[in-house]
């Protein structure tokens, strides 16, 4: 490791500074606020102590947490993306939210609160569960650091800038080399859509599993049942789903090794909408001599034609950004990185490039002529 | 970002956000209770029959507040028998609720009684009987993308529609006209207000023990209490043997309504002697070893024999004569004598001393035992007699 990428002339006090207050945000202020909320709620209504002392305990370790987190995070978005010290930073944040989160759990003692208040409620399962995206997150940090190390040097001087590709050697199936790939955008794209098709919906069902268990009808047992289904089905699309979002968001527009995975993941999304959907009919028969049947398909259909329009998007997507592509010498996607002054600086070297090649098209064709004279 | 890429997401967020809106607007009307159906005390339906038809009309009203129309509303019923065949069904008209308001529909079950076999529809007409039926209330929302429908089984209560057919025999007179001669029976019976006014056919017949017969038809239009003489025309003969009392006839009122019948008959004696009927001091005897008990006595053992009767009150207070007998399976044999006091209790209980064997047949074993009672005053004998099985309770 080099030290003296711990230097201050490295430091950008106004990056850091943005990504503290995100981190404050969203690690101290927030949870901060929600637990004081709370405690006032539960003060107003004379509710139970010991909900109060749990509650106080959590702000107590939100206060320390929350505080470390934000200077972690001043530190993490001083430094620039590449650096040592910003790959360090950000690990350790990355790391220590794991931490922050079990550390919530208090042992067991918000699950047995929880049960005793209301339902039983199995939280460590719920921590399992975040924990893979948690884990990605740390793996972010990884993919920041791989993304970002050359284009660091490069700026340091400490190595050559890498010359661009000529697109006259670059056939489509070229797209799919992996050095133009961001494992950054790729591992961020999996993480939220693993949040989105997998975590988030299992934590309702687990939610809702609970509220059921706890009122102990018969009843129910049927819509339990239905729920391990659903569960299963959300594990089964849902994490395939996760690494196509991968290869999605790891290459770069205009590629067709983006273009492929968007596609299927919007296909797989269609038969994810139907499955939790529960294929548009809804059959409530528990409760004897009593059957409700729903039959919302075609509404489903109509959320499903929605979604669909995304294979549109993607077309286009590829259309349009794949001339741009290719006359940047097929860059890694990065765009999102780049300062306004950069992507204008891009543009014009683009257009400068178009109009070299237009002029010596014309000067080409202007000295054809003369060599048919001769 | 692109132009045209940016209006793709604005046409795909702008679709997604007009689907969240249609589901939204019809769940909310739900949730606020904007749609329901209202089925007022007042408003109870009624029951009805039309040929052999029954017809029961539900007007109920369906608030529609919601933002769609309701299309399609439809409520349909399936008739069952036990065993879950299909008897009848009954298919209600499809209906539109507009949005924005209340509609009054009227709901119809419609049960033909002419589609049910003619065992389930005189058990139906007679004796009441328990259907099942599933009612099925299906109808189509959110511009007919959304089909509901609900069904709801159970079982119903039916009629009976005609019970209570019964022959007065002991109002039965033999009557001269001229030279006709005529005997009336009355009979009655209860109908129900569904078939109210409605016409029906009964045949009383008569008929002696020397093989003569004669009946009368009658058209009762019927009430929910129905009382009617039937005027049986007699030979002089058969009127002389049934006024000395040598007739020894039955009287037997058939009531005939959907291709089913039912009957209740009795004995006319009008000229005494015989039993049952006509003048009798006591009938309706009856035996209610139900309520029978086995006594231990410190080795000695007894069963006590009650019976019920009615006495005809001019003859309260007078003495009659009960014999009753005893048999087991096992082959035992006893009798017992005793006098029975007539008054407007009717009730008598006969103890009957048994041996330890017969007290552990019947006490210890399942055991069939048969008891007849027979009762005499003056001219006048009735008698009952019972197999009964069951267990019988011990008293100390």
């Amino acid at each position: 490791m080099n030290l003296g990428e711990f230097d201050g002339r490295h430091l950008s006090p106004v990056n850091g500074s943005v990504t503290a207050t995100v981190h404050a945000l969203k690690y101290l202020a927030v949870p901060y606020i929600l637990f004081t909320v709370g405690l006032m709620v539960l003060s107003g209504q004379d509710g139970p102590q010991r909900v109060a002392d749990l509650l106080t305990e959590m702000q107590t370790l939100v206060l320390i947490f929350g505080i470390v987190l934000t200077v972690l995070g001043f530190f993490k978005g001083a430094y620039p993306k590449g650096s040592y010290s910003r790959f360090l930073f950000g690990i350790t944040a990355s790391v220590l939210v794991i931490v922050y989160v079990f550390s919530l759990l208090l042992g067991g003692r918000t699950e047995d609160v929880i049960a005793r208040e209301a339902f039983e409620l199995d939280l460590y399962l719920i921590f399992v569960l975040f924990f893979f995206p948690a884990l990605l997150a740390v793996l972010m940090q990884f993919g920041e650091f791989a993304d970002s190390r050359r284009p660091f040097l490069e700026m340091d001087g400490r190595i050559a800038v890498k010359e661009k590709e000529d697109p006259k050697d670059h056939r489509f199936y070229h797209d799919f080399r992996v050095h133009y790939g961001s494992l950054y955008n790729g591992l961020k794209l999996a993480r939220s859509t693993l949040i989105g098709f997998v975590i988030i919906p299992l934590i309702v069902i687990i939610l809702m599993k609970a509220g059921f268990s706890s009122l102990n009808v018969e009843e129910v047992d049927s819509m339990m049942s239905n729920l391990d289904d659903i569960s299963s089905y959300m594990v089964t699309l849902g994490v395939p789903m996760a690494a196509l979002a991968f290869f999605k968001g790891f290459y770069p527009k205009g590629s067709f090794s983006r273009f492929v995975p968007a596609i299927a993941m919007v296909l797989i999304t269609l038969y994810w909408i139907w499955v939790i959907g529960l294929e548009g009919k809804f059959v409530f028969d528990s409760i004897e001599e009593i059957s409700i049947n729903l039959d919302y398909s075609q509404l489903l259909l109509l959320v499903m034609v929605g979604t669909a329009l995304w294979i549109v998007y993607y077309v286009l997507e590829l259309l349009l950004y794949r001339p741009e592509w290719k006359d940047a010498g097929f860059p890694k996607d990065m765009r999102s990185k780049e300062s306004r002054k950069q992507r204008k600086l891009r543009k014009a070297e683009a257009i400068l490039a178009a109009e070299r090649k237009k002029a010596g098209e014309e000067k080409g064709a202007g000295e054809a002529p003369q060599n048919t004279k001769e | 970002m692109k132009l045209p890429l940016v209006a793709t997401r604005l046409i795909i967020v702008a679709f997604k956000l007009m689907v969240a809106a249609i589901v939204v607007l019809s769940i909310l009307p739900l949730l606020t209770g904007g749609i329901g159906l209202d089925l007022e005390d007042g408003n109870e339906g009624g029951m009805t029959l039309d040929d052999s038809t029954i017809h029961v009309g539900m007007p109920m009203t369906v608030r529609n507040d919601g933002f769609f129309d309701i299309n399609d509303l439809q409520v349909s019923f399936i008739f069952m028998n036990e065993d879950g065949d299909v008897l009848a069904e009954s298919e209600g008209e499809k209906m539109d609720i507009p949005a924005g308001g209340e509609t009054e529909v009227s709901i119809e079950i419609a049960l033909d009684l002419l589609d049910l076999d003619r065992q389930m529809r005189s058990d139906l007409i007679f004796n009441g009987t328990e259907m099942m039926f599933d009612a099925k209330i299906s109808a189509k929302y959110t511009l007919d993308m959304v089909q509901l429908s609900v069904e709801v089984g159970s079982d119903m209560g039916w009629g009976p529609f005609i019970s209570d057919l019964q022959v007065d025999e002991r109002n039965a007179n033999a009557v001269e006209e001229g030279d006709d001669r005529f005997v009336n029976v009355p009979f009655s019976f209860r109908a129900d207000d569904v078939l109210n006014g409605i016409q029906t056919i009964t045949v009383t017949e008569y008929r002696d023990e020397n093989g003569y017969t004669s009946n009368v038809t009658q058209f009762v239009h019927m009430s929910q209490q129905v009382n009617e003489m039937a005027k049986i025309p007699l030979s002089q003969d058969a009127y002389d043997r049934l006024t000395n009392g040598t007739a020894n006839a039955t009287v037997r009122t058939t009531l005939y309504i959907l291709d089913c019948s039912t009957y209740d008959e009795g004995y006319l004696n009008l000229g005494g002697g015989g039993g049952g009927g006509g003048g009798d001091p006591v009938w309706n005897m009856q035996l209610q070893l139900s309520s029978s008990i086995l006594k231990d006595i410190g080795g000695s053992y007894f069963v006590s024999i009650p019976f019920s009767f009615q006495v005809d009150p001019a003859y309260y207070y007078q003495i009659a004569n009960a014999f009753v007998e005893y048999w087991d399976s096992d082959g035992f044999y006893t009798n017992v004598n005793q006098n029975v006091y007539l008054d407007e209790n009717g009730w008598a209980d006969i103890q009957i001393w048994i041996p330890q064997e017969a007290y552990d047949t019947v006490y210890y074993g399942d055991q069939l035992v048969h008891v007849k009672v027979t009762m005499t005053y003056q001219y006048w004998t009735g008698y009952s007699e019972m197999d009964y099985s069951e267990p019988w309770g011990v008293s100390p």
